[in-house]
């Protein structure tokens, strides 16, 4: 292991259990998706709900904690999928001349570090135009909350800003085609009798996360206005 | 039946190496693709020229010594057979074939298409058995097995060795060698006192041999001649997450 | 040069026992002190190797391909037997002992095959112990089959890969010993001579086949296990790799060789079908269990198979043989198959084939069942021939396969040279003129895990003093001798190549000394093999160098040994005016055909001594005598 360079020896793990890491990680982030979502598809419930929502959830005491568990989930999963990638290139160092697909790898399972990167591309941008971005007041409310639709809202009504949302979300659910089933497999879930079923899952909850997600800027930039 | 033939070269294991063509003509199509080559190479010794390296032993599917990659694939286009037992009539007439060895880090190549292997072995070496020494076993009817266990312990036990999971996967990944060898030892009663420190060895040494990881994309299943099921590789991460648990919280010691 | 078996006193149920007691030991501590040599890692090798590490010697172990996982056992199919009796069918060692007494044509060592099914019960337990995945039954208990030549289940199999399941077993027991550091083990390192230290077997010269390198080994004893011979016909069922040269190179350091005339022909085997052949494949013997062999009763019939109506077949085995039907032992079928097709009866382009039939067992047993128990088979015989099994008989024909002969040794397993023991097929101890089915699986591992380790220490122990000095000059010159002679095989500078030599001497040697032999026809071989061989030092073509990985080089030496072993053959096969086993000469047979022995000439063992390249080599006999079964004609009807 030593030879595989600098980053193994900040984090050493073999292959399995860096695929382990990678397959937690990977689960949880999709576990925070999930819940993402589900908070933002209150938008469609008006602007109220949203901000109300989204307020409890800054203020909650325990954010902090969940921020930084979010970050390291992120970390972690990033810095395995590089080191990854490097064992991948040291481990076949001369390539073959002629490759064909024997059939059972996907376009999503060959493309993962590519989407991985997109994704990671997407998130620091997103964060830095969400999160970071402008602070609106909220108008009608007692208490003193940002106003996160408002936000959301503005930019979406952008189509360039829309469009880098919807590219990203198409990635983002190639990434989850072949991350659901593999983390199963990695965590030594798979058996013939219901192998197909969890493939299904996994196609399934792709493509609901990638619509739902992209749903919005979808919603908000073509009908809202 | 006529054949143009694209075989990679390579002198030494450290020398460069080039594709070059041969010309190939009046092979039937009941000649098997090593014996198409072994014509090649008579008439190459003929010539006074050096005849193509390439492992073989058996010719019959089961030792594990021969392997080439064949238009882009591990032992050549047909499902579930090994090089040597691949016929000339499943080529097209006229077609142009390009032979590789297998490459990855673990597999240096020794000779033209000879890779070495010994990366197995050695994996074999750390943990691939269960301790039974000479002269003291049971009697074998003392240790009734179920019928599925077992034929769950032969399907995984039928691996040839012969490294097409590696060539195939886009990682270099042994996970499906070494998946098979877990699962035909961890199923069986027999192997349960070993069960944790073999795995973690095994993984261990499979890892220091230079073998990628498994990204669970599954090539190496199609291009397992005796049809190594992927699940395997789940049954060696399961044992390898069950013996760190073991050996961090157990007592157990690897 | 004396012959003495070494046989222990007693009655034959004690003998063994008796032994095992007597011999003397080497203490655990010694044993570190003594290196042991094992050349071969098939079922024999890897087993004496795994073993004898586990008592504690040191121990070096080579083989000629890139893993030793790799030795030709891997492809052995049908099963191993052992008189277990788990099928309550009144199975025992002595009925196991009486079988392959019999079915060796009573011309195999009481004491040795008395031994060999003592032990083969331990070698079940032992291999299950190990994780060999046996076929069993709903039960969980192992499950047995019936096999050529006997009338009791008696044989365990894993799936159609029994050899490769308990090879697996023994290299993984060996692997365990490589990692405790008590083996070494040298992969693609050929042997290529012994090394002789005061008339004792001290150690081989090897050529690491990757490099070209040529290197010497001391030990203080060799152990070979190196396997059968069957290539000497060139197209046969072994390995492309199996080879005589390590036997041969010991037989001209003085190793009687025994019996090489005994040669297996396998009778069902997937027919030639051209030159550019490499092998030829063999479909497992249970097959007979189910399959029905004939022939279309009129000769030269040109109907494919299935228009061929039931009255006009002839199930000539059943026929002939109506007690064993199908299952008559090897020689027996093979010799049918061949005189069915000499007499015109053959089918398939080149008339040299019968038919194995099982439209009457899938009607019987139902496809799910064949398929169970054959679909690797069919499936492998598809892949090679095109035609599917299911819906059109298998066309077989027999085929080399074993070697029954091979270097003499005493019941220690040890040669006449003092420290050189011969384990396995390489050996000829215990089949006589034919080996049963599931026989040689059984033998290998008998005599690895379960007699080296005991006979090797009887030796061992007088030398504890002995200091191995490998750079002596014996060693020296030893590897001069190989330099030299790799130097003249790549100095011809001909034009044929060694394949193509091979190639004329199978088949002399097929057409000559193979199914039927006959005094002229071995006269003929015999003028023609020296002339062979002649022009092979003459006009062969060997490409590339020795400092290199070189596949031409490599099989030019095991085709210029094949070369005089296959004179030995022949002329083995001369002197042995009788018909037994494997071996039927012409002359001698009844009325019926059958094979007819002499015991009152031939019960012996014939060890051939060299004594000089242009000398021909002595004939020594070992008598055999039977104290425990009576001489009697095999009658299989
Ligand atoms: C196709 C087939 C099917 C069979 N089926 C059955 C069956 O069902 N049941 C049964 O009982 N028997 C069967 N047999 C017979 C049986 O498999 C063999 O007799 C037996 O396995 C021989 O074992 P071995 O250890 O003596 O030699 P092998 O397994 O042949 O091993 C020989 C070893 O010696 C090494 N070697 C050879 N020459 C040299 C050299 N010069 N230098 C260094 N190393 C060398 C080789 O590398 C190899 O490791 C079958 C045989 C064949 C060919
Ligand atoms: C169209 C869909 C999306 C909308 C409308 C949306 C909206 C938001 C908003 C408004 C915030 C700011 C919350 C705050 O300031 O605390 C936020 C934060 C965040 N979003 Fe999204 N998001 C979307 C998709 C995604 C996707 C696909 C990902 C992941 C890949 C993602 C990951 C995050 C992360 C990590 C944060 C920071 C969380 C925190 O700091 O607590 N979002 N998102
Ligand atoms: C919200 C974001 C993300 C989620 C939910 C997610 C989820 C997952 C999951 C579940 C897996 C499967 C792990 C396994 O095979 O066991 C995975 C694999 C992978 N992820 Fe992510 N991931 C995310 C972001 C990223 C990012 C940002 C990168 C990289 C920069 C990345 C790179 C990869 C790679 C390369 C793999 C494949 C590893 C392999 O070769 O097996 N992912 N991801
Ligand atoms: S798992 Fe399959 S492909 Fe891999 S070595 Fe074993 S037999 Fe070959
Ligand atoms: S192809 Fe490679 S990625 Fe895993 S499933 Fe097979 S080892
Ligand atoms: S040569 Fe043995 S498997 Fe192909």
């Amino acid at each position: 292991m030593e030879k595989k360079g600098y980053l193994y020896t900040i984090f050493p793990l073999s292959t399995v259990g860096r695929k382990l890491t990678m397959a937690l990680t990977g689960l949880l982030l999709v576990g925070f998706l999930v819940m993402h979502l589900a908070g933002n598809l209150l938008m469609f419930l008006g602007d109220e709900t949203y901000n109300a929502y989204s307020h409890f959830l800054i203020k909650h005491p325990l954010i902090i904690i969940a921020e930084i568990g979010l970050i390291l989930l992120f970390l972690f999963h990033i810095v395995d999928a590089v080191i990854l990638r490097i064992t991948e290139r040291e481990s076949r160092p001369k390539d073959y001349d002629t490759k064909k697909s024997l059939g059972k790898r996907s376009l999503s399972s060959y493309t993962m570090i590519y989407s991985g990167v997109i994704i990671l591309g997407f998130l620091i941008f997103h964060i830095v135009t969400m999160k970071f971005g402008p602070y609106y007041q909220a108008q009608n409310s007692e208490i003193e909350m940002r106003d996160l639709y408002r936000l959301v809202v503005e930019w979406f009504s952008k189509p360039w800003y829309a469009i880098i949302y919807i590219v990203s979300m198409f990635f983002l659910g190639l990434h989850l085609i072949h991350a659901f089933q593999s983390s199963l497999r990695t965590l030594g879930i798979s058996h013939r009798k219901y192998l197909h079923f969890l493939t299904a899952v996994s196609y399934l909850l792709a493509i609901v996360l990638a619509i739902g997600f992209a749903a919005l800027p979808i919603y908000f930039w073509l009908f809202y206005n | 039946m006529k054949f143009t033939l694209r075989i990679w070269r390579q002198k030494t294991p450290r020398g460069e190496g080039q594709f070059t063509n041969y010309e190939i003509d009046g092979i039937s199509d009941d000649t098997s693709f090593l014996e198409m080559i072994d014509i090649l190479n008579e008439r190459l010794e003929k010539e006074g020229k050096e005849p193509v390296a390439f492992d073989s032993d058996c010719r019959e599917g089961i030792c594990g010594a021969c392997g080439l990659y064949i238009n882009g694939t591990p032992h050549g286009p047909l499902p579930a057979t090994t090089t040597c037992q691949l016929f000339m009539r499943h080529f097209e007439d006229g077609q142009t074939i390009t032979v590789e060895p297998w490459r990855a880090a673990a597999f240096p190549v020794v000779k033209d298409l000879i890779v070495d292997r010994s990366a197995f072995d050695r994996i074999i070496q750390a943990g691939g058995y269960i301790a039974a020494p000479t002269g003291v076993a049971h009697d074998a009817n003392s240790l009734p097995v179920a019928r599925e266990v077992a034929d769950l312990a032969f399907d995984a036990a039928a691996c040839i060795g012969c490294g097409a999971c590696v060539a195939a996967c886009k990682n270099s990944s042994a996970a499906l060698f070494v998946g098979a060898k877990l699962t035909h030892l961890a199923v069986l009663p027999q192997g349960m006192p070993n069960r944790h420190n073999r795995v973690l060895r095994m993984v261990r040494q499979m890892d220091a041999e230079g073998f990628g990881h498994c990204s669970n994309e599954g090539e190496c299943e199609v291009a397992c001649p005796k049809v190594i099921k992927q699940e395997n590789i789940s049954r060696m991460n399961r044992e390898y997450f069950r013996a760190k648990l073991m050996t961090f919280f157990g007592g157990w010691t690897d | 040069m004396k012959l003495d078996a070494h046989i222990p006193d007693g009655p034959i149920e004690d003998k063994w026992q008796r032994h095992k007691f007597e011999m003397k030991l080497v203490s655990p501590n010694n044993k570190r002190r003594f290196d042991i040599i094992v050349v071969g890692t098939g079922l024999a090798g890897a087993s004496a190797a795994a073993s004898l590490a586990e008592l504690g010697y040191n121990v070096k172990v080579f083989c000629l391909q890139d893993s030793p996982r790799r030795a030709h056992s891997i492809a052995a199919q049908g099963g191993i037997n052992a008189a277990k009796n788990y099928k309550n069918d009144g199975d025992s060692p002595r009925r196991l002992f009486y079988d392959t007494v019999k079915g060796g044509d009573y011309r195999s060592r009481e004491a040795n095959v008395f031994r060999l099914a003592e032990v083969s019960v331990n070698i079940i337990d032992q291999a299950v112990a190990q994780g060999v995945p046996f076929n069993r039954e709903y039960g969980g208990l192992l499950d047995n089959r019936s096999f050529g030549g006997a009338q009791v289940s008696r044989t365990f199999y894993a799936r159609g890969q029994t050899g490769q399941q308990l090879l697996l077993g023994a290299y993984q027991a060996m692997c365990r010993q490589i990692y405790l550091g008590t083996v070494t083990c040298y992969a693609h390192h050929e042997m290529l001579d012994l090394v002789m230290v005061n008339g004792e077997a001290k150690g081989i010269v090897t050529r690491n086949l990757r490099t070209g390198e040529l290197e010497t080994y001391a030990g203080h004893a060799v152990v070979l296990c190196t396997g059968g011979y069957a290539n000497a016909f060139y197209l046969s069922t072994n390995g492309q790799g199996s080879n005589v040269t390590a036997n041969w190179r010991c037989y001209k350091r003085g190793a009687a060789f025994a019996n090489p005339c005994y040669t297996q022909i396998h009778p069902t085997c997937i027919p030639v079908s051209g030159d550019h052949q490499s092998k030829l494949t063999l479909m497992s013997e249970s097959l007979r269990n189910d399959g029905r062999i004939w022939v279309p009763k009129k000769k030269g019939d040109e109907r494919s198979p299935r228009d061929i109506p039931e009255e006009e077949r002839d199930y000539y085995l059943e026929r002939q043989y109506p007690a064993f039907g199908n299952l008559v032992p090897r020689d027996v079928a093979s010799r049918a198959s061949k005189k069915m097709c000499d007499a015109g009866y053959g089918v398939g382009a080149s008339k040299r084939a019968v038919y194995l039939d099982f439209a009457e067992a899938l009607e019987r047993l139902g496809e799910r069942n064949v398929t169970e128990k054959y679909g690797n088979l069919f499936e492998m015989y598809e892949r090679i021939t095109d035609d599917d099994p299911y819906k059109i008989p298998m066309r077989i024909y027999p085929a080399p396969h074993y070697t029954m002969g091979g270097l003499w040794v005493d019941y220690n397993l040890m040669s006449n040279i003092p420290g050189l023991f011969v384990l396995g097929e390489a050996n000829f101890s215990d089949h006589g003129a034919n080996r049963l089915g599931a026989s040689a699986l059984m033998q290998g591992l008998a005599d690895g895990y379960f007699i080296i380790p005991y006979t090797i220490g009887n030796y061992l122990a007088d030398r504890l003093s002995e200091k191995l000095s490998p750079t002596a000059s014996e060693y020296v010159q030893s590897k001069q001798g190989v330099a030299e002679r790799i130097a003249k095989l790549l100095s011809i500078g001909g034009s044929r190549t060694s394949q193509d030599f091979h190639r004329e001497l199978g088949n002399i040697l097929w057409t000559h000394c193979g199914m039927a032999r006959n005094r002229t026809g071995l006269e003929e071989a015999l003028d023609k093999i020296p002339a062979l061989r002649e022009e092979f030092w003459k006009n062969l073509k060997v490409a590339g160098t020795g400092e290199e990985l070189n596949q031409s080089l490599e099989r030019a030496g095991r085709v210029a040994d094949f070369l005089e072993l296959g004179e030995l053959m022949c002329l083995d096969a001369l002197e042995r005016e009788e018909s037994c086993g494997g071996h039927f000469r012409e002359e001698y047979k009844t009325e019926t055909d059958e094979a007819e022995r002499n015991d009152e000439k031939f019960c012996h063992v014939a060890a051939w001594e060299y004594l000089g390249d242009s000398r021909k080599p002595e004939r020594h006999v070992e008598p055999l005598s039977f104290e425990n079964i009576h001489l009697a004609t095999r009658n299989y009807k």
